[in-house]
């Protein structure tokens, strides 16, 4: 599915610093910032619930009305509270729309690796993809089918059929998944406080350390 | 002992605070679930192989597993009926130290009712507070 672009109004935010941030936060706006295509910084201020709602659907291309003017801008990074919960701050881009981006994708795999049945179980490395693509063309999500994927078998970047148009930015032969039988860990060894770990530049006893004499001179 | 470093720089360490909340080590990095702390503590060496200990047992190999906490810490401890002073205890225990957004657990391979079930368990051998998380992709 094609990007669609999001609606927002967006306001210039005249007071800066994290004090003011904080203020505009609890009053159910985000800080953010737009850069780019050699333009001024302009730092502005959004309204959270609607970004929010936007952000959680995957929404990666913005038009944000700003000043009674239009402006294209790509979300560049999102940064949440320290439990992952709330956006603290966004920072945009400005895009045009004829341009080629570079954005991060989810990857899904579908299905159940036939791998599965043998004892396998199907172990993803790369989670989210690294692509390039126009930005009125950015895919929600590439999906791939691994229900052929056997038994110690793996999967690359260059098994993946992306959309068309849409290049991936990763190592070809990068690994995505597994399927691999997972063996057992060894339970952790010895009694609870018997053991001790090596101290380094201990010197055991009956030992003279090396330039011992030297230093007392 | 459980989990040690295999090699330290000094036997004993200050108590140290633990203040702010993580900064690091704050989000699913690993596997597609994770169980995060929301509180700031010491998990000590016991209680992260408890909790590996009843994960696999739930997840019988379904699923993998990854701890993203390690007891790096030695905590001391005077003996019973000792007199303040005479210096500092001995190593009684390893500790990992988390901070409120720390995942300490994370599991893949499973499917959504599987991890919440799996980590609850994993919930109820950790002496914090913790909450389910999935993993958020990124944006950009």
């Amino acid at each position: 599915m094609a990007t669609q672009t999001a609606q927002l109004t967006a306001k210039v935010r005249g007071e800066l610093g994290s004090r003011r941030n904080k203020r505009l936060r609890d009053a159910g706006f985000i800080p953010g910032v737009i850069y780019g295509h050699k333009e001024d910084v302009v730092p502005v201020t959004l309204p959270k619930i609607e970004l929010v709602r936007h952000l959680d659907r995957g929404a990666h291309l913005f038009a944000l009305a700003l000043d009674g003017k239009n402006e294209n801008v790509l979300v560049k990074d999102v940064q949440y509270d320290h439990l992952g919960i709330e956006v603290l701050h966004v920072d945009f881009a400005r895009v045009d729309l004829n341009e080629r981006v570079e954005v991060t994708i989810p990857l899904v795999l579908k299905g159940d690796p036939k791998g599965e049945a043998e004892g396998g179980v199907l172990q993803q490395v790369v989670a989210d993809l690294e692509i390039e693509c126009l930005v009125t063309q950015i895919p929600s999500e590439v999906r791939h089918n691994v229900s052929n994927l056997g038994l110690n078998e793996v999967l690359h970047i260059k098994d993946l059929q992306l959309p068309e148009g849409v290049r991936a930015l990763q190592d070809p032969d990068l690994i995505v998944a597994t399927v691999k039988e997972i063996a057992e860990e060894a339970p952790a060894e010895g009694e609870a406080g018997t053991a001790e770990p090596e101290v380094i530049g201990k010197v055991e006893e009956g030992e003279a350390p090396e330039g011992g004499e030297a230093k007392k001179e | 002992m459980a989990n040690m470093p295999k090699r330290v720089k000094f036997r004993k360490s200050q108590r140290g605070k633990m203040k702010g909340n993580a900064t690091r080590g704050n989000t699913v990095a690993f596997g597609e679930y994770g169980l995060q702390t929301l509180v700031a503590s010491w998990i000590s060496a016991k209680q992260i192989e408890a909790g590996r200990v009843a994960a696999s047992h739930f997840l019988r190999r379904e699923g993998r597993l990854f701890i993203r906490i390690f007891p790096h810490k030695p905590i001391s401890a005077k003996p019973l009926e000792v007199r303040m002073g005479s210096g500092k205890g001995e190593p009684e225990f390893w500790a990992a130290v988390v901070k409120p957004g720390t995942v300490m657990f994370e599991v893949s391979g499973v499917d959504l009712p599987t991890a919440k079930k799996c980590l609850a368990r994993v919930a109820h051998k950790m002496p914090v507070r913790c909450r389910f998380v999935e993993r958020r992709h990124a944006v950009a």
